[in-house]
């Protein structure tokens, strides 16, 4: 990053921002689906129709 | 009509459908990102004779009709360079994406406009304030705020004894194997060159407080993130193995009328607000996100704030 900060001048947040390892950072999640929903593009939707199941996936 | 505005895989959103469902309460729910395809959305807007016809999902919206409308998300962080193919550079790819994000952000703001017609809005979602108006605001309304610079040099300033954060919103992205977001974090000695950013004299915390207001109701919550080297910053740098302990709290009298007579000069009816009780005793107020995380309020304090959201909504509708 130090590179890129060389000729962007960035806020002072960005540039005090220590990043994390994608592998520190793995955590399950319970996210809960929409029942009747589809798929458009890489995103769920469902406008009325609700949800149930509880599905777990790690990030 | 009461209308959930909001995105798909909300879990907030989806807790509140909840008591609709249980309740066979009528109610639309629009999940914003989906409008882009035109098999949901059906809009047409005359400007000449104002007149304006939209279907989603084959259901028509009646902007003219009376409408009370839960405003949560507009839209989902989405990535589109993955489908621009190699005869994109990326200055121009920056172009291609920031035009179709730009349209579409304007075309939203037409849409809402439409929906506003004869609409009570838990809240508008396009708040003039920035964190400064709103530092500025709270100040006014009696509430402390910590010593607030904005600085392009740390020329005079023990960088230990402030933080900084964005002037904006957090940001999260990626490079490399790693991710990298802005959360609130001590200020140490840089060698690059800096922006004018947000500096905020560090305010030794005895513990934090997250408040939800909704409509004039304060619920809070003590967390003790002070104790956790991870926390002792910014909370949001979860602690998953080791969570802060969080307490349902009671801010004093007086704090809670400023609140009330910040929100009503921001017009805003639900928001997060977030406050430091400092080893002074003294309460500093930090920042008010409009709708906020709630959830993580209301579980840990058993406020059942979603149950409180809809009985809201359901009261609007009756007495608007």
């Amino acid at each position: 990053m130090n590179k890129i900060f060389n000729k962007i001048i960035s806020p002072l947040s960005l540039l005090l921002t220590k990043g994390e390892r994608f592998e520190d950072m793995k955590n399950t999640v319970e996210i809960r689906i929409c029942k009747g929903s589809t798929k458009v593009e890489n995103t769920e939707m469902a406008v009325v129709k609700h949800y149930k199941p509880i599905i777990k996936i790690e990030l | 009509m009461i209308i959930l505005l909001s995105i798909g895989y909300e879990r907030s959103t989806d807790e509140i459908v909840d008591h609709f469902l249980y309740n066979e309460k009528k109610f639309i729910r629009i999940n914003c990102e989906t409008l882009k395809d035109n098999d949901v959305l059906d809009f047409n807007y005359k400007l000449n004779n104002g007149t304006s016809n939209t279907t989603i999902n084959g259901k028509e919206i009646e902007f003219e009709s009376k409408k009370i409308i839960w405003y949560r998300r507009l839209s989902r962080r989405s990535f589109i360079d993955d489908f621009l193919d190699k005869k994109f550079d990326f200055h121009n790819s920056r172009l291609f994406s920031q035009f179709i994000f730009k349209d579409w952000e304007i075309y939203l703001k037409i849409f809402i406009d439409r929906l506003s017609k004869n609409t009570l809005w838990l809240d508008y979602p396009y708040v003039k304030e920035n964190k400064i108006d709103i530092l500025l605001l709270a100040q006014k309304n009696g509430l402390t705020i910590p010593e607030t610079i904005i600085t392009n040099s740390l020329k005079g300033i023990n960088p230990k004894e402030y933080i900084t954060k964005p002037l904006s919103s957090t940001v999260g992205f990626k490079y490399g194997d790693k991710f990298y977001s802005t959360y609130t974090t001590i200020v140490a000695k840089v060698k690059h060159k800096f922006l004018p950013s947000l500096l905020q004299k560090k305010i030794e915390k005895r513990y934090e407080v997250r408040t939800f207001y909704l409509d004039g109701e304060c619920y809070s919550m003590a967390i003790f993130s002070q104790n956790d080297k991870q926390t002792e910053v910014d909370f949001r740098k979860y602690n998953y193995k080791k969570p802060n302990r969080n307490i349902p709290y009671k801010l004093p009298a007086n704090m809670e009328d400023n609140i009330r007579k910040l929100m009503n000069d921001l017009g805003l009816k639900t928001g997060s607000i977030d406050i430091i009780k400092g080893k002074d005793d003294m309460y500093y107020f930090l920042e008010v996100n409009p709708v906020g995380q709630f959830g993580m309020t209301s579980r840990p304090c058993n406020y059942n704030l979603e149950k409180k959201i809809f009985e809201k909504l359901v009261q609007y509708e009756q007495n608007f």
